[in-house]
């Protein structure tokens, strides 16, 4: 038996397509119920619908075997666990954006983000001194009341940034979804493994 | 004077448990102090894991640290030793940051180390002592093994700047074939090169099922000579510690400045982390003044405290 991570959502539900068509569905795991955990004895297979931010710690720590979390996710917290496959599903970028016609003044830059270990590798690549302003949501907001100079955020459409006068400065690094699994689960259980990460990847090869 | 199984805690029981055994093959008890000088700590932090070290001043102005390592301690003791070797095992506690919490906390460890002449032989053995370790605690366990020359020595083939190394070996150590495949773009490696390294990363299982792969991938005579150790050593342990369920995992060689070759890990089926990590370390002994082998490994015994014995 398999446990598997998966991140609440239309991402979460887009990597279950996915898995389902790769032999390892669920019965009723799409039904609208408040159930989280959900088992298919036949397929092998026990699925937890958790937080996207939340699915590297479960596999980090055992409690799940194998999981889908965003490469933003994981380059954010630096799990220590295998990172197995590139879904290419749920894509977007983590970008650097600020206000229209945003001239940088040089000096200390005020960065708002929720992703502050990823801002802070990246203008230390730089070696550009940047005060991180840790926000949880509304990132957008930061620049346009003069609380930031610039963001660091997922950049999907644009259209977020758009409509709020803002624009994308510079790309950091490409996201999508990844299947990353335990380093001791890998070792126990390596053949039940090694054939779910094949089965998947030649769904991907047919997408 | 007799002591009541019941009051002893598990922790303590699995201590025992491999002390008894580490006696029985011939290792003395090495105690020590739990205060080192810093010095040896700041003199050396490539050895030791990340994160830091709790030091307070001595009466008399020294500047003292709660002991991160034992590993340190017994090469700083061993005196030059002319063609014999030194076997020691100790039960000591040491002070860390660590875990998945990343905070400090006191750990107790139990291992042994074996310091003088080391040869293939040894190696072997000690590998094989790992393995019974693992069955001494009753653990359904795994030894990974590695050799840190070998994947060094391929990428040292491909004539690209330690960077570029350090980011590979990065991917590697995540197994991340996706992520090895991009940067090998950036650095414009061979397919052949790419290839290669991609193998190594997915690589995974006992010598008999991987020896072929390995032996297609050696590219220079540093590969040959680090393969041809990897294969001594588990046939040795196999040998030695039948029951041994060992295999060859390159996902474990990341940390290049200290481990000097065969690097080993055993994980217990249910726990999240490793219990227990080893390898040759000849290249401390060398700085510190001491050109012979070593090799050794620890276990992590409060890790044991959440398994489920069936």
């Amino acid at each position: 038996m398999l446990d598997v991570a998966i991140q609440k959502g239309r991402i979460g539900e887009d990597v279950y397509a996915i898995l389902e068509k790769a032999g390892y569905g669920c019965a009723d795991i799409l039904s609208p119920s408040r159930k989280l955990v959900f088992e298919d004895e036949e397929h092998g297979v026990r699925y937890f619908w958790v937080r996207p931010s939340d699915v590297a710690i479960y596999v980090e720590r055992g409690a799940a075997d194998v999981g889908i979390a965003g490469s933003d996710v994981l380059a954010e917290s630096r799990p220590n666990v295998y990172e197995l496959l590139d879904l290419g599903v749920g894509k977007c970028r983590i970008c650097v954006a600020a206000k229209s016609g945003f001239a940088d003044p040089g000096g200390v830059l005020r960065v708002a983000t929720k992703f502050t270990q990823i801002a802070k590798a990246y203008y230390a690549k730089r070696s550009r001194e940047i005060d991180v302003i840790h926000l949880y949501g509304s990132i957008e907001l930061a620049p346009l009341l003069g609380l930031s100079d610039v963001i660091v955020d997922l950049v999907e459409t644009g259209n977020t940034l758009r409509e709020n006068g803002l624009e994308v400065v510079e790309t950091i690094s490409d996201v999508s979804a990844r299947l990353i699994a335990n380093k001791i689960s890998y070792k126990f259980k390596h053949a039940e493994l090694t054939k779910l990460v094949s089965a998947v990847s030649e769904r991907l090869g047919d997408a | 004077m007799q002591i009541p199984d019941e009051i002893l805690t598990q922790t303590e029981k699995h201590a025992f448990a491999l002390r008894s055994l580490f006696h029985s093959r011939g290792f003395e008890r090495y105690e020590m102090s739990r205060f080192e000088e810093y010095e040896l700590y700041s003199g050396n932090r490539d050895f030791l894991p990340d994160g830091g070290i709790i030091t307070f001043t001595d009466s008399d102005g020294r500047l003292l640290a709660l002991r991160p390592d034992v590993t340190l301690s017994i090469v700083k003791d061993t005196r030059q030793l002319a063609g014999g070797v030194r076997r020691v095992y100790y039960h000591e506690n040491v002070y860390r940051r660590g875990g998945l919490s990343h905070e400090f906390s006191e750990r107790p460890q139990c291992g042994v180390e074996l310091i003088g002449s080391v040869g293939t032989h040894e190696t072997g053995d000690i590998v094989a002592l790992a393995a019974d370790s693992l069955a001494a605690l009753g653990l359904r366990g795994i030894i990974d093994i590695s050799h840190v020359g070998f994947a060094a020595a391929l990428l040292d083939g491909f004539g690209v700047t330690d960077a570029a190394k350090s980011a590979l070996l990065t991917q590697i150590a995540a197994k991340n074939v996706p992520g090895l495949r991009g940067i090998a773009a950036e650095i414009a490696l061979t397919d052949g090169q790419t290839d290669g390294a991609a193998t190594l990363a997915s690589l995974y299982g006992t010598l008999g099922e991987t020896r072929g792969v390995l032996q297609s991938l050696v590219a220079n005579e540093a590969m040959d000579g680090a393969l041809g150790e990897l294969i001594a050593s588990v046939e040795i342990a196999e040998r030695a510690s039948p029951g041994a369920d060992i295999r060859v995992d390159f996902s474990l060689s990341q940390d290049v400045n200290y481990y000097s070759g065969i690097v080993f890990q055993g994980a217990a089926e249910g726990l999240p982390v490793p219990v227990l990590s080893g390898g040759r370390y000849d290249g401390l002994l060398r700085r510190m003044g001491k050109p012979c082998g070593a090799i050794g490994f620890s276990v992590y015994i409060d890790e044991l405290r959440r398994y489920e014995y069936a």
